[in-house]
This record gives C-alpha cells, sequence and structure tokens, in this order.
C-alpha cells in the first residue's frame, strides 16, 4: 500500500496535469510570437547600426577634402575630362 | 471556470517556456519538464497566490519551477548514451495514469466528483453542478482517496 505522503504526491501530480495541459496548448502561439519579436528587434538592430549612419551621414570639410583630393585633384582630370563626361552621359541618356 | 493557478501560468508562461526550452533535452522534452515545473508550482500554489504579481512572485516561480527542472534532469538518464529508439519509463507519469484509470473505474457521482476536483473545480462548483452540499462533496472526496490509496498495491 502507497503511504499517504507518496498518493498525495502523486494525487498532486494528477491535479497540476490539467493545468500543465492547457499551459502547453499556448506553446505553439507564444514561440510564435516571440520569433516575431526576434525578427522585429533583428529588423530595428540593423536598420539602427547599418542603414541609419549611411542616411545621417554628413560630409565634413576632412572628408569634403578627401573626396575632391580622391576625384579632382588627379592630374588626369582636366576641364575637357569634365566636357568629355558629360558630352558621354548626355549621349547615354 | 476562471482558475487563479491558470492565470498564474499564463502570467509566466514566458518565463516558464524559456526555462523549459533552455533544459530540455532528447531524454527530457519540453512537454515533461513543464508538467514537472508545473506541478512544483501548483505544491506551493497556496504561497505563490498570497504574493501580488510583481518580481518577487516571478523569482518564486522561476525558483520553484527550475529546482523542479534541474531534479528531474538529475533523475533522468543522459538521452545521449541510450540506444536510437529506446524510451525512458516515466514512472512518475504511469503512475498519474494508474490514477486516471482507477477514477475511470469508480461508480457515479463519485467519478465526476473526482474528476471535477482534479480538473480544478471548487468544491462549490462541484456542489452546485452535483446537487450536493459542499459538506458532502469534501466528505465523498476524502473517502474516495482513502479507498484508492488503500487498494493500491
Amino acid at each position: 500500500m502507497m503511504t499517504e505522503q507518496e498518493f498525495d504526491t502523486l494525487w498532486q501530480t494528477a491535479e497540476a496535469a490539467p493545468h500543465a495541459a492547457r499551459l502547453l496548448e499556448e506553446y505553439p502561439d507564444w514561440r510564435r510570437s516571440r520569433r516575431r519579436a526576434l525578427g522585429t528587434t533583428a529588423s530595428v538592430v540593423a536598420v539602427v547600426a547599418v542603414v541609419l549612419p549611411l542616411l545621417l551621414h554628413q560630409p565634413t570639410e576632412a572628408t569634403n577634402a578627401n573626396y575632391t583630393a580622391a576625384f579632382s585633384n588627379r592630374p588626369e582630370v582636366t576641364d575637357q575630362y569634365w566636357v568629355d563626361l558629360a558630352d558621354a552621359l548626355l549621349t547615354e541618356a | 471556470m476562471n482558475d487563479p493557478f491558470d492565470a498564474l501560468l499564463h502570467r509566466y508562461r514566458g518565463l516558464l517556456f524559456s526555462l523549459c526550452q533552455r533544459y530540455q533535452r532528447r531524454s527530457a522534452t519540453l512537454e515533461d519538464l513543464l508538467q514537472e515545473a508545473s506541478v512544483a508550482l501548483w505544491m506551493n500554489r497556496e504561497r505563490l497566490l498570497a504574493l501580488s504579481a510583481g518580481p518577487r512572485q516571478a523569482a518564486f516561480v522561476w525558483k520553484i519551477a527550475r529546482n523542479a527542472i534541474i531534479d528531474n534532469l538529475r533523475r533522468t538518464p543522459m538521452s545521449e548514451a541510450l540506444p536510437e529508439g529506446y524510451e525512458t519509463e516515466d514512472e512518475d507519469r504511469s503512475k498519474v495514469y494508474e490514477l486516471r484509470e482507477r477514477i475511470a473505474l469508480l461508480p457515479e457521482p463519485d467519478r465526476t466528483v473526482v474528476t471535477m476536483q482534479l480538473e480544478g473545480y471548487s468544491y462549490e462548483e462541484i456542489a452546485e453542478s452535483l446537487k450536493m452540499t459542499v459538506k458532502n462533496v469534501s466528505v465523498r472526496l476524502v473517502r474516495i482517496k482513502e479507498k484508492i490509496r488503500k487498494e493500491w498495491t
């Protein structure tokens, strides 16, 4: 024969079973909503970390000087170069 | 039936699911661990429900559930050591099935009284549903439980 304590534990396990079953029914919905939340968080992080800095990037005097040095101050970039480039672009258009 | 214990489980479902997900194994599925945690919470329900919803209650839920899960993992053999297709015998669960079978064999209205009690209905709800007094429900339940316990071999 089972002791009173063993039986009490067994009875409580049986009492808890329907509650656990009801809780388990909520699991698929919870997992879906959690995945959605994680997806949203990942999107926000991507926007904040990558896209936003690019969009908000403002040229400064230093970066402007770099661009000028890189694109305009080369020996082959003459006034004729710009005229030819403009002609080529207009022809393509 | 608006059960306060169900409401408690619903409130902390995220915490419980995350905890069970973290500890689940081949030999201890999420379902097993959730069952184990639910039983432990059920056994402490009076103390838990006495606390108001908040950080203290959440911490208590977390502690009880985590301890229950770890106890379960200690009792369960490591799944990796088991051959493919081998299933561990969950003794507690098979006892619950046996209990349910014994309850199913009870005469009416005893079977309904016990079933309703196990489903979480209060004595008042059972009494109203079966046109009995609350005292009658209470006494009947004590007698049925004692009968099942004594007949258990």
